[in-house]
């Protein structure tokens, strides 16, 4: 196998050795990778030239590193009938270089269509959508949003909470659903990031409080009672 | 598995290597060629190449060689590359001896084959050495 410096020299030669290798690395490659990408398919020629619009004899031609005279076209209908996207784009050598070291693995026969990777993306996101339902439900349950007597009692509901979004979703996006909620019971007091397992520190932070809010004032029933009289006297003070 | 390409370097003083030798023969388009073949031969297995696969045993005087088939088709003049040698096909392992350009039946050099056989001889009752293809 060639060394990374002999293809260098070998690129070093001059602008026209560059073009050509250029070409036959391209040409061969595709050729190689329609021919393998048929196979892995099972599809014989005239399967393809149906599913792209072309004719069996293009596709032979095609699948030939010897022949190397495809237009953008003809790939982009043979890409067409395998339902997959072709990109070409210009690059520096050192990147074709390292391109062409990694042959094996940048040619690959097993390319999913789109309806394959559709279908698998559906899937990701009803898995994601059901479990954001679950911290959904569990938040509600779990935290007292807006409960005027927050405090000792319902923090170790609130850490369980917190462990649980961890632990069902570690996904950020989940987190980003969770932290204003929590944020929002516990009174946006100074936070601390939260670790999951799965991903370490989250770049979602949720606050976690150790006591209530000094500004909340608890009143027990009677003092409440007490203080809602007073107030209404005050208004019709003022009122009179 | 993917295959591996060997230069053979005869046993004079110095030492030839003569697939080198032919290669700097060679315009740039013909180098290109041979050097992208033998890449993609080195990454991939001969099953990936179906129909294709590049490598053949020769006939007739050459017979007991096995020839890489390289085609320049791309525009013209065609041109018909053939890159001999010894090919180990358990150890996918393929010596290179030479090579020549054919054109019907002409091949350039005329006396590509029977060089090869002799090299071949030569490697095969322990004389010259084998090293990696640069």
């Amino acid at each position: 196998m060639i060394t990374p410096n002999e293809f260098w020299e070998k690129l070093s030669t001059g602008r026209d050795y560059r073009k050509e290798i250029v070409a036959a690395m391209l040409k061969q490659g595709t050729a190689l990778q329609i021919q393998g990408m048929m196979k892995q398919k099972g599809w014989t020629q005239a399967q393809l030239a149906q599913q792209a619009g072309l004719t069996q004899g293009v596709i032979s031609r095609a699948s030939n590193p010897a022949y190397g005279n495809l237009t953008f076209n003809t790939v982009i209908d043979i890409a067409a009938g395998f339902d997959v996207a072709f990109i070409g784009k210009f690059v520096p050598f050192s990147e074709f270089a390292r391109w062409a070291r990694n042959l094996r693995d940048e040619i690959t026969f097993s390319v999913s269509d789109f309806e394959t990777e559709n279908s698998e993306e559906q899937e990701q996101a009803a898995r994601s959508q059901a479990s954001t339902e679950e911290i959904r439900r569990l938040l509600s349950t779990a935290v007292p949003v807006g409960h005027p007597s927050m405090g000792i009692g319902i923090l170790s509901s609130l850490v369980a909470a917190r462990e649980r979004v961890a632990t069902i979703s570690p996904e950020p996006a989940a987190l980003q659903l969770a932290a204003p909620r929590l944020n929002e019971a516990s009174g946006d007091r100074p936070t601390r990031p939260i670790s999951t397992p799965a991903t370490g520190t989250a770049t979602t932070e949720i606050s976690v409080h150790k006591r209530p809010p000094r500004s909340a004032k608890v009143f027990s029933p009677r003092t409440f009672r007490r203080h809602r009289l007073a107030m209404r006297g005050k208004r019709y003070a003022r009122t009179a | 598995m993917s295959s591996v390409f060997q230069d053979y370097f005869t046993d004079d003083a110095p030492p030839r290597n003569l697939i080198r030798e032919w290669y700097l023969l060679q315009d740039d388009r013909v180098r290109a060629a041979f050097d992208a073949r033998i890449g993609f031969i080195e990454s991939f297995s001969p099953l990936d190449w179906g129909r294709l696969n590049p490598i053949k045993p020769m006939e007739r005087e050459c017979a007991g060689l096995w020839e890489v088939l390289l085609d320049l088709k791309d525009h013209r003049p065609y041109r018909h590359i053939r890159p001999i040698g010894i090919w180990y096909s358990d150890e996918r392992l393929f010596i290179l001896l030479g090579a020549f350009e054919k054109s019907g039946r002409i091949r350039t050099p005329g006396n590509a084959c029977s060089e090869a056989i002799k090299y071949k001889s030569q490697y095969e009752s322990g004389r010259g050495t084998i090293n990696d293809h640069a």
